[in-house]
């Protein structure tokens, strides 16, 4: 049977998806559907309170049910060592609840059983006696100085985490000052939830004859899960195998270690059978990693002209009981301090306080990359009500303000070196799509009718490809990447990363980099990952940093096997080294391109007919440690007709126009963007996990926390400017996330377009209808 | 937290309605849509009721304490407990005054913490549901100490 073959230079070709062709048939392998023999099941028993002590827990009930093997407490756990575990933040976070419960939902015991039905029937007999204590939701009264003090476990005694800044604080004042015009606004980013398909879950299966543990876990990140399973459970880490097999996606979600993982570990060990932990819906939805979560006050000024002079940004940023957030060690506030986005600001300066509530712990970047998103929702917002203060068109206003693309790499006032953009040839590329002066002229027509069009625009810059080891890491542990790159005898390649795709694509898009490289096509090139018993380590997949970094490895490791193979092919074509050249498909001798050899015949003499005193075989290793950050941008430009019956921001059209650098493959980039912009709709009109004053959580299913489906979401116009990043090894820079970050403001500037006439400059996220039918009814206009 | 409040008028005389709002063996029963009641003391009882709200069915296992003010004019009645995961917390005070001789006023406020999943899933339809358990109570209160006026039985509605 003939091999089914793709076409050489795959590079930049839309190119099929390899992993659809199981995914689509249902053939996929996530964890629910490994069933290990005489696997347990666990559930857990969670606190319907907030906020409580535990005056007692009762299990002899839940023990004494048939099929139950195990009941865990924090007690239980105490004596291992392990009721508390370390957070990615460099915090400590309960396991099992001990003294008290800080959230609703927090874990305080587990049963393991024989069925997972068992194991919820004896979690619910488990009796647990509280004892209410005051409950604090809100970060700012959290920072108040009377507020209840909710870690006991702190010798601080108050309720703050951190404070970081960034920028010239006095100069940033000072020019504040000075300027003709200041626009202060109150942002408010919610707290909302990646809400994956596919919940988190393990089977933790310990092989006590061996002592080695398998562990199948949803993780983005397999290597590092395990080395913080290595540090939190003192297990060596070479006896930890993590298995990530399929995983129903992750957007951050499934970045840390929750503590139904240790609870399993715990149970297989002590029962010596592999235990499965799945959460539900509502588990995941109130007390696996949130994301967001920030109050923003923003002070932005600009002269006379209209042009930007200075910004300032004061945060609290609500981190929930523990501080759980994915950030690297340096940025406790993520990248936040790209806030200055795609604009030339003299001067900036930004500060966030973070805080312990009531609320469930995480702080994880929700497709985006650390924080990112808060701070482009932020300064996009801001230069709206810019634009509205000084009367402008907001797109003019962008133009005048973008960092020429003359200026790059350009130095930001709070500290990073943007790589490359053309912010004006993006931004016109989407006003051409559009064609905005005709919206525009429609607008005042309608205005004129009494009827509510409003146009918005994004002009974001991310920040992704986390990163250098200078300045980047996760519990001290660098953050590059790898690839390792085996070619067989018949030119056939494996390669294995330390990433982890949970739907990106990474198994078609990276065997299009080494394909590229080696001369081969995507179908010779099979990508593995998720296995840390056979791929080299790395920090994984998330905050867009797959091909900026995994991505780079590949390109590097694979130019190391065509080192190598150039010299092999000097041997097969009889002539030196020097002589050797590449064509992209084949080696040839030079001035002679018809005495050429394939990477295939190659890789057969690597194995059959090797230079004298070469080492067999034809495979590399690349770790790959990137000089720098990439920046991905983009325009996003959305128009809305606000019902004035309902209070409905109808969107017509939503274009968007990204610059992700080098593209790898086109569809695959335009999937990519089809889902986060998606998703940037859901949390520009209708997804909060909100509260309660008694800390209850208001959307812990999905029929309050509302996932839009392709009935709901706009139709998504799309194209795409290219400027390469300069010190990538392809030119790329990671798109993933770009439209989740981009596409909020747009919308939300949209509706604050549409409402100008009326005095609105701001209304908080989500954009319920019944928000801005609020305001429409007080501006006496609803229908 | 949502507070309720009502008042009741009673046609029977302040000693007799503060003897009942004090004992454990008379209020106990007027828990709505009450199962079983076991009183533990004259002031501590509980009682296992039944719960519905929105699609959650399943019953509440609730300890009460009754806390007499000991001069005859007001009652706190304290309720916590829980089931299907979630959490209840009631705290009463019940004033009473004499309208006439033999009639008595009884004032009740209600303070009804209701915590975890029922909390959210009947997110929309828990106030009404809450305000209706809690002038239940208060209903079959009035309602026994009708019947006992009246020599009549001694069940209340559930």
């Amino acid at each position: 049977m003939a091999l089914e073959t793709t076409e050489l230079r795959p590079l930049g070709k839309s190119i099929k998806r390899k992993e659809d062709a199981r995914l689509v048939r249902g053939q996929g392998r996530f964890l629910d559907d490994i069933k290990l023999p005489r696997m347990l099941y666990l559930a857990l028993v969670r606190s319907p309170y907030a906020h409580a002590r535990i005056v007692g827990i009762d299990t002899a009930r839940a023990r004494a049910l048939p099929g139950v093997h195990l009941v865990l407490t924090g007690e239980d756990l105490a004596k291992l060592n392990l009721a508390w575990m370390p957070t990615l933040a460099g915090d400590k976070q309960m396991v099992l609840a001990t003294d008290k419960v800080l959230f609703q939902y927090q874990e305080v015991a587990a049963v393991i059983a024989d069925t997972r039905a068992l194991a919820e029937d004896g979690a619910a007999l488990v009796e647990v006696t509280y004892d209410p204590l005051p409950v604090v939701v809100d970060p700012r009264r959290a920072l108040e100085p009377d507020a209840p003090v909710l870690r006991d476990d702190r010798e601080q005694r108050d309720n703050h985490i951190f404070h970081w800044e960034v920028g010239e604080r006095a100069a940033t004042d000072e020019a504040l000052r000075a300027s003709a015009v200041v626009v202060k606004e109150s942002i408010r980013m919610p707290r909302v939830h990646p809400a994956p398909v596919e919940p988190c879950g393990c089977i933790a299966d310990y092989d006590g004859a061996m002592g080695k543990l398998t562990w199948y876990v949803t993780s983005q990140a397999p290597h590092a899960h395990r080395t913080v399973l290595a540090m939190v459970a003192g297990l060596p880490e070479h006896k930890i195998h993590v298995i990530s097999p399929d995983v129903g996606g992750g957007f951050g979600n499934k970045v840390p270690v929750f503590p139904g993982y240790v609870a399993a570990i715990v149970g297989s060990i002590s029962l010596g059978r592999p235990v499965k932990w799945v959460e539900t819906r509502t588990e995941n939805l109130t007390s696996t990693n949130f994301a967001r979560d920030y109050f923003m006050d923003v002070e932005l000024g600009a002269d006379d002209k209209g042009r930007v002079t200075a910004l300032k940004v004061t945060t609290v940023a609500d981190h929930g009981a523990f501080d759980a957030a994915a950030d690297p060690t340096k940025y406790p506030a993520g990248l936040f301090s790209i806030v200055t986005g795609s604009y030339d600001f003299p001067t900036a300066f930004a500060e966030v306080d973070a805080a312990y509530t009531n609320k469930a712990p995480g702080g994880i970047a929700y497709r985006c990359s650390f924080r990112v998103t808060e701070a482009s929702f932020l300064i996009e917002r801001a230069m709206n009500s810019l634009a509205l203060k000084l009367g402008v068109d907001p797109a003019d206003l962008r133009f005048q303000n973008f960092i020429g693309s003359d200026r790059f790499p350009y130095d930001s006032p709070l500290g990073w070196t943007y790589d490359s953009g053309n912010y004006a040839a993006t931004l016109n590329r989407a006003l051409d799509m559009i064609d905005y002066r005709a919206l525009r002229q429609e607008q005042a027509e309608r205005r004129a009718r009494g009827e509510f069009m409003g146009i918005g625009i994004s002009t974001f810059t991310e920040i992704v490809g986390a990163g250098p080891s200078q300045s980047f890491d996760i519990l001290g542990i660098k953050m590059f990447d790898s690839c390792e790159i085996r070619v067989h005898p018949t030119g056939k390649v494996i390669a294995r990363l330390g990433t982890r795709h949970q739907g990106q694509g990474h198994e078609t898009t990276f065997a299009q980099i080494i394909a590229e490289e080696l001369g081969l096509s995507t179908e010779d090139v099979l990508v593995e990952e998720g296995d840390t018993d056979t791929a080299p380590y790395g920090l994984g997949t998330y905050a867009s940093r797959s091909t900026p970094t995994a991505g780079g490895a590949a390109a590097l490791a694979a130019r190391r096997v065509r080192d190598k193979g150039r010299k092999i092919a000097a041997h097969l074509l009889e002539v030196s080294d020097d002589e050797v050249e590449w064509d992209g498909q084949r080696f040839y001798a030079a001035g002679a391109p018809e005495h050429a050899v394939s990477m295939a015949e190659v890789s057969l003499a690597a194995y059959t007919n090797l230079p004298a005193g070469m080492e067999p075989g034809l495979e590399a290793t690349f770790y790959y440690d990137p000089p720098n950050l990439t920046f991905p941008n983009g325009a996003y430009v959305a128009v809305v007709d606000i019902d004035k019956g309902t209070g409905e921001a109808k969107v017509r059209r939503f274009v968007a126009v990204d610059d992700c650098g080098t593209v790898i493959n086109p569809m695959v980039v335009e999937g990519q963007i089809h889902g986060g912009l998606t998703e940037g709709f859901a949390i520009a009109f209708m997804q909060e996990i909100a509260f309660d004053e008694d800390g209850n959580c208001l959307a812990p299913n999905f029929t309050e926390y509302l996932v839009p489906t392709a009935v709901e979401a706009p139709k998504w116009e799309t194209d795409r400017t290219v400027t390469p990043s300069p010190h990538h090894p392809i030119g790329a820079k990671g798109v993933g996330e770009s439209p989740n970050v981009g596409s909020p403001a747009a919308f939300a500037n949209a509706v604050m377009d549409a409402l100008s006439p009326l005095g609105v400059t701001n209304l908080d996220i989500p954009l319920f209808p019944w928000k801005i039918w609020e305001v429409l009814r007080q501006h006496g206009v609803t229908e | 937290m949502h507070t309720y409040t009502g008042t009741l008028a009673l046609e029977a005389p302040l000693e007799r309605v503060y003897r009942f709002i004090t004992a454990a063996a008379d209020v106990g029963p007027c828990m709505p849509d009450v199962a079983s009641v076991d009183v533990k003391d004259d002031t501590h009882f509980q009682a296992r009721v039944r719960v519905g709200v929105g699609p959650v069915r399943g019953s509440f296992d609730l300890s009460a304490a009754i806390v007499p003010d000991g001069e005859g004019k007001s009652a706190a009645l304290e309720v916590r407990g829980g089931g299907m995961g979630s959490g209840v917390d009631i705290a009463s005070e019940l004033q009473l005054a004499e309208v006439a001789p033999g009639s008595t006023e009884l004032r009740w406020e209600a303070r009804v913490t209701i915590s975890g999943p029922l909390a959210a899933l009947g997110a929309r339809l828990i106030d009404g549901q809450a305000k209706r358990i809690t002038a239940q109570l208060f209903d079959n209160i009035e309602a026994r100490i009708r019947q006992l006026s009246e020599g009549g039985p001694r069940e209340v509605e559930g």
